[in-house]
């Protein structure tokens, strides 16, 4: 484990998340990527980009020691970078001769080298062992990316804080690999601290570690670690585009809690509200800082603990008195995975609240779904579910305009209207982004409280 | 007088707690019963209503007696490791399939030695076709407390106990 170092972004770089073993999708995305095997079976792109991978590419997947292999020889001809990680830690110790306790897949990269060794003998292994040790040993715990000498993005595993950046102690590569633990979870696994919440530098800091269903950048930082192995993605940024490249992959690691599933759990926790209490302000996507004065903060939520729909079934508050929220699941699967619960239909007035009595509700509803199915939007859009605005004419309810879905915007919804209107727009972009439920009812407050 | 509450301070005077927290407090009747038991160092008034809070304001005034703003929809740190939590209107405000992941945040986030529930006897409950301390068995799947059941004149009450706080 050698020093921080800095990388010139030079002709660009391809920093890819968490390959775990799957050696076939990492193939595809280099192929997609646009590199090209040579004569000497190493790939090289044809303007001359550089790969930089955030650790992990083996355990918990099939194909852990062509990934090693792949890397070490890409390494060594100066074609590919590698920072340190958790996996990769444990293997350089065991490979180290230590006494460690191989699990969590990494007793599946034993396995490959057991049969490597059936083949090629134990020579021919050690001395593998060895390049691969080194490999893995001269991984530093994170690399700054530089354009023209200045600092514009920060590789690295699992977490950093901003005065760690470009420093190195072995406190910092232990932080830089499992992330800031901060207790244990009820399944004894690691209780994770948020430290991205504290990035104030400017750096783009990427990492992996801590599987996610989507790439979205956040406060400067973006995790890349779409769950290759868990059925997720296997995730490529390119720097300086900041495009995300991805391949499609298979649930090789058949954890009993898929982390992609346990995510969608954690995102519809109970919204913390103290930190809104002496007032707040909602950033936008579109630079904008709306101010909110929380006076009657603990009316509204009293609103919404008691009166309105629940936090979770609400994306925003429609502006004005007319209109509703229509939200729609494609199926109780999908409703319960995105709201933990099962209706199909979710609709909403300007406060947040139900619009019909229980029994007109039920009739309403089956007239809505229809009209949805019958429009093929969930099928035609891949999604989940579906937003739609609806119009009050008289005691009746129309389905308007499709607002959004989890593809994105379908409107091009004019947020520059009012302030509430804005914060509309980014309640719905915040779900489109899986953004928790606490960031979706941050916004819902803030219209709430402004009207 | 009230046997449900009675029995309920009565057996958290027996547990020694010294930290409670009276969730969903209402008019406050058990509250007042509570305040009675002067080991109790801290005894918190919470609830989701504003309405209620403000009455709250007319009951004994005591070091002992805090009042805060609370909700089972909302996060709050402060409720985290109490000695015993009482959700007293749980079943009265909030909906039977809404109750599972408001439970989960109270018997695992919050995490108190002792959570006490009161269901009364006229209410549904909870979803499907499971009693009342069926449904509480399956929420505590994960065997970390202990559940004992109490039938008084009015309500059915349970106590979760975490196991390393439960007495022989």
């Amino acid at each position: 484990m050698s020093e921080p170092k800095w990388i010139e972004l030079e002709k660009g770089l391809d920093v890819i998340g968490d390959i775990h073993g799957c050696m076939d999708e990492w193939l595809l995305l280099l192929e997609k990527l646009g590199y090209k095997q040579s004569a000497d079976d190493l790939y090289r792109h044809p303007e001359g980009r550089k790969i930089l991978s955030l650790g992990d590419i083996m355990s918990r997947g099939p194909r852990s020691l062509d990934s090693l292999l792949f890397f070490e020889a890409h390494i060594k001809a100066g074609l590919a970078y590698m920072i340190d990680s958790n996996h990769g830690w444990k293997i350089a110790r065991w490979l180290d001769g230590r006494k460690v306790t191989l699990a969590h897949g990494d007793e599946l990269v034993e396995e490959e080298f057991l049969e490597y060794e059936r083949q090629h003998g134990s020579l021919a292994t050690n001395r593998l062992k060895e390049r691969i040790k080194n490999m893995l040993l001269d991984a530093p715990s994170h690399y700054v990316i530089r354009d023209q000498g200045s600092p514009m993005a920060v590789a690295v595993h699992a977490g950093i804080r901003d005065d760690y950046i470009g420093n190195h102690s072995p406190k910092i590569a232990d932080y830089c690999r499992y992330g800031p633990v901060v207790g244990v979870q009820r399944n004894g696994k690691p209780k994770r601290g948020d430290w991205t919440i504290h990035h104030h530098s400017p750096e783009l800091i990427i990492w992996g570690h801590d599987p996610r269903p989507v790439a979205v950048e956040m406060q400067r930082t973006v995790n890349i670690d779409q769950g290759a192995v868990f059925g997720g993605d296997l995730t490529a940024l390119r720097l300086p585009s900041k495009e995300i490249v991805q391949v499609a992959s298979h649930d090789y690691a058949q954890a009993a809690i898929n982390p992609l599933d346990e995510w969608f759990e954690k995102r519809r926790k109970a919204p913390a509200f103290k930190k809104w209490l002496e007032g707040f302000t909602v950033h936008t996507e579109t630079g904008r800082e709306i101010q909110v004065e929380s006076t009657s903060l603990l009316e509204a939520l009293d609103h919404f603990s008691n009166v309105a729909l629940p936090l979770e079934q609400v994306v925003y508050l429609p502006t004005s008195e007319k209109h509703v929220s229509i939200l729609a699941f494609k199926d109780q699967q999908a409703a319960q995975k995105w709201t933990g619960l099962s209706d199909l239909l979710v609709v909403a007035d300007s406060r947040g609240c139900a619009v019909s009595s229980e029994d007109e509700e039920e009739s309403h509803h089956k007239r809505f779904y229809a009209q949805i199915e019958e429009s093929q939007d969930f099928t035609k859009l891949e999604s989940d579910w579906l937003l739609y605005e609806g119009v009050r004419v008289g005691d009746n309810i129309q389905v308007k305009d499709l607002l959004a879905s989890e593809r994105g915007l379908n409107l091009p919804l004019n947020s520059g209207e009012s302030v509430q209107q804005e914060l509309a727009v980014e309640g719905i972009k915040r779900l489109i982004r899986l953004e928790s439920v606490e960031r979706i009812h941050e916004c819902i407050l803030a219209a709430y409280l402004l009207k | 007088m009230h046997t449900t509450y009675q029995w309920i301070a009565n057996e958290l005077k027996q547990q020694r707690v010294r930290t409670v927290v009276d969730f969903g407090v209402g008019d406050g009747i058990l509250t007042q019963e509570l305040l009675k038991n002067t080991k109790i160092e801290t005894l918190w008034a919470v609830d989701s209503s504003v309405e209620n809070l403000k009455s709250l304001q007319q009951l004994a005034k005591r070091a002992s007696l805090k009042s805060a703003w609370g909700s089972y929809f909302y996060y709050d740190e402060q409720w985290k490791a109490k000695d015993a939590i009482i959700l007293h209107d749980l079943f009265e405000r909030v909906e039977p399939r809404r109750l599972e992941a408001v439970l989960h945040l109270f018997l695992y986030d919050y995490f108190p030695k002792h959570l006490v529930l009161i269901n009364s006897k006229n209410l549904h409950t909870v979803e499907g076709d499971i009693s009342f301390p069926e449904w509480c068995h399956t929420m505590n799947s994960h065997q970390i407390y202990t559940l004992r059941f109490e039938q008084t004149d009015e309500e059915l009450v349970a106590i979760f106990t975490r196991k390393e706080w439960t007495r022989p």
